[in-house]
């Protein structure tokens, strides 16, 4: 597992000032629920005058921006769960693409180690990461409730929409780790990475605000953990986050059976 | 058991020519060169043994492995420098070598003692890290790390490009001790003298095809001589118009040639003519190999 060992210490510092990034904007956030939910009266009245388009695309015709889960589920929520996901999608083109990039890859296939384990490995260093990300977040905001939020709230319910930005940055983390494979330089793949996770929250977007697209939420790993939902249900909708997984778990399996039988450049 | 062997060995990248035909055999224990010029295959034919990338068509083994199912089992015997080397750039030296290690299951004793020697004999600070290092100082990590877990085969593209000539005589003297040891080595090079000094045998490369395999001291010997002869002025031939003579060419009284024929045609011939002074010597690999690229190999 020397690969593992490798990816976790050589990207540990970037992991770390992601994390903290998004754990001080959570903390920040936190901080301002007093002043909505001071005045919900005030609060549900000024939300009235958005356009209707806008207020079902953040889930305020079915959840209260005065209540500290419904203010999490559309305030905190977005930050943690699009900037999860573009970590997240960054993180997994990176691992396998820098190889190449870097012309590091001759140097640790030159060793005896099979493409498939470099695969798995560099594939566990992602989930390892996404863990402590989402780990971190969390802590912060059950501990930030805690401490900042004097209303009553579900805790069951902030848990729940803590940890369901992971299983779309799992997905995501997958489709990136793949596209690795076709992208192996750097700047390619992240363009592409970062144009699909933008690309699939606008879809996801577009499905909630039209119903005649609403199919197009299929599309979007962020509708599968849409906020509003966990909120309104208290816990994840345990099929999606499943098959998100599922999502990960097959692009690694793909990204596995192409590597071992393509040639490598450098 | 040869220590590689390739059959037809072909790599094309779509239409593009990587490799045509090689076919090579380097027994185990020899130091085997693998010479041509720019773009001749040479890195394509390594990174085909070694699994980087896919053969489109024809045989190899290395160490009696197949290089595609059993990849692997032969990277755990061989040490690879690579042409151009690439390194973790936030590591230092000493952890590239001691990462290294931990593929080969190098025991913590072995690993630090091999590297202390590595270290002392390429002259390397390994506190440094790899975004500092200086070309030379790469290439000397590079061979390091193929050097480490003192390897059964030793597949070196290129090893003493980059390396200033103090250095370039100790690596080859490194590697000798390694051949000594029992280790075969295996390197690429357009640099002729070196392959002319250490090799044992020799595969000349062009176009992606093996020309010839011989052996240095047949390559050298036995084949040409350089003739350079002076003659007295109004006395100069143009030719000299013997068999085996080629590539003659006339300057004011001196006419240079290449011969592989009968010595004492020569100088029955050259007897014709008042000569003032005369030089016979075995040409420059250089020039033997020059005439290989240029006609293909016929030339014997």
């Amino acid at each position: 597992m020397n690969v593992l060992k490798r990816e976790l210490r050589g990207g540990f510092r970037t992991v770390l000032i992601w994390t903290l990034i998004v754990a001080g904007l959570n903390v920040m956030m936190i901080a301002f629920i007093k002043s909505f939910t001071m005045d919900a009266q005030a609060l549900q009245e000024f939300i009235k005058a958005f356009p209707p388009e806008l207020i079902k695309a953040f889930g305020l015709d079915r959840i209260s921006l005065a209540e500290p889960i419904g203010y999490y589920a559309t305030e905190v929520y977005l930050i943690v769960i699009l900037a999860g996901s573009i970590f997240a999608a960054l993180t997994g083109a990176s691992l396998l693409a820098k190889e190449e990039d870097e012309k590091t890859v001759e140097f640790l296939l030159a060793r005896p180690v099979s493409r498939g384990s470099v695969v798995v490995q560099k594939a566990l260093a992602c989930v390892v990461f996404l863990l402590f990300f989402n780990g971190v977040i969390t802590a912060v905001n059950l501990v930030g409730y805690a401490v900042m939020v004097e209303q009553e709230y579900s805790q069951t319910a902030l848990l729940q929409l803590s940890i369901a930005p992971f299983f779309a940055q799992l997905a995501f983390a997958g489709l990136a780790f793949l596209s690795g494979i076709f992208w192996t330089r750097r700047r390619a793949v992240y363009s592409v990475v970062l144009a699909m996770t933008m690309g699939t929250y606008f879809l996801g977007m577009v499905s909630l605000i039209s119903e005649r697209m609403a199919w197009l939420r299929w599309f979007s790993p962020f509708r599968y953990v849409e906020a509003a939902d966990i909120a309104i249900a208290g816990s994840i909708h345990l099929p999606y986050a499943l098959g998100l997984t599922a999502v990960s778990i097959a692009c690694v399996g793909i990204a596995n059976l192409i590597y071992a039988k393509r040639d490598i450049s450098v | 058991m040869a220590a590689i062997e390739t059959t037809h060995l072909k790599k094309y990248y779509g239409k593009t020519r990587g490799i045509e035909d090689v076919t090579l055999s380097v027994d185990e224990g020899e130091i085997f060169g693998f010479i041509g010029p720019n773009g001749a295959g040479k890195s394509t034919t390594i990174r085909t043994l070694l699994n980087f990338i896919f053969p489109t068509g024809g045989e190899a083994r290395v160490l009696g492995l197949d290089p595609v199912s059993e990849s692997k089992q032969i990277r755990a015997q061989v040490g690879y420098l690579p042409a151009e080397v690439g390194y973790y750039e936030d590591m230092t030296v000493r952890a590239l070598l001691e990462y290294s290690a931990e593929f080969y299951a190098m025991d913590d004793v072995t690993t630090k003692r091999r590297i202390g020697d590595l270290a002392a004999t390429f002259e390397l600070d390994i506190a440094r890290k790899a975004h500092t290092l200086s070309t030379g100082n790469r290439k000397k990590v590079g061979i390091c790390l193929a050097l480490l877990h003192s390897p059964r085969l030793l597949i070196l593209d290129e090893p003493t490009a980059g390396l200033d000539p103090l250095m370039q005589r100790r690596l080859l003297e490194v590697l000798a001790d390694e051949n000594r040891r029992g280790a075969t080595v295996f390197f690429s090079s357009h640099v002729l003298s070196e392959v002319q000094q250490f090799c044992h045998r020799v595969a000349i490369l062009k176009d992606g095809k093996v020309l010839r395999t011989e052996e240095i001291g047949r390559l050298r010997t036995g084949q040409f001589l350089k003739v350079r002869a002076t003659f007295a002025p109004g006395d100069a031939p143009d030719s000299l118009g013997v068999p085996g003579a080629i590539h003659e060419h006339r300057e004011n009284h001196t006419l240079e040639l290449l011969y592989n024929g009968d010595i004492n045609v020569l100088i029955r011939q050259l007897g014709n003519h008042r000569l003032v002074t005369l030089a016979l010597e075995e040409p420059p690999l250089e020039e033997i190999f020059m005439r290989y690229y240029e006609r293909g190999g016929e030339t014997q």
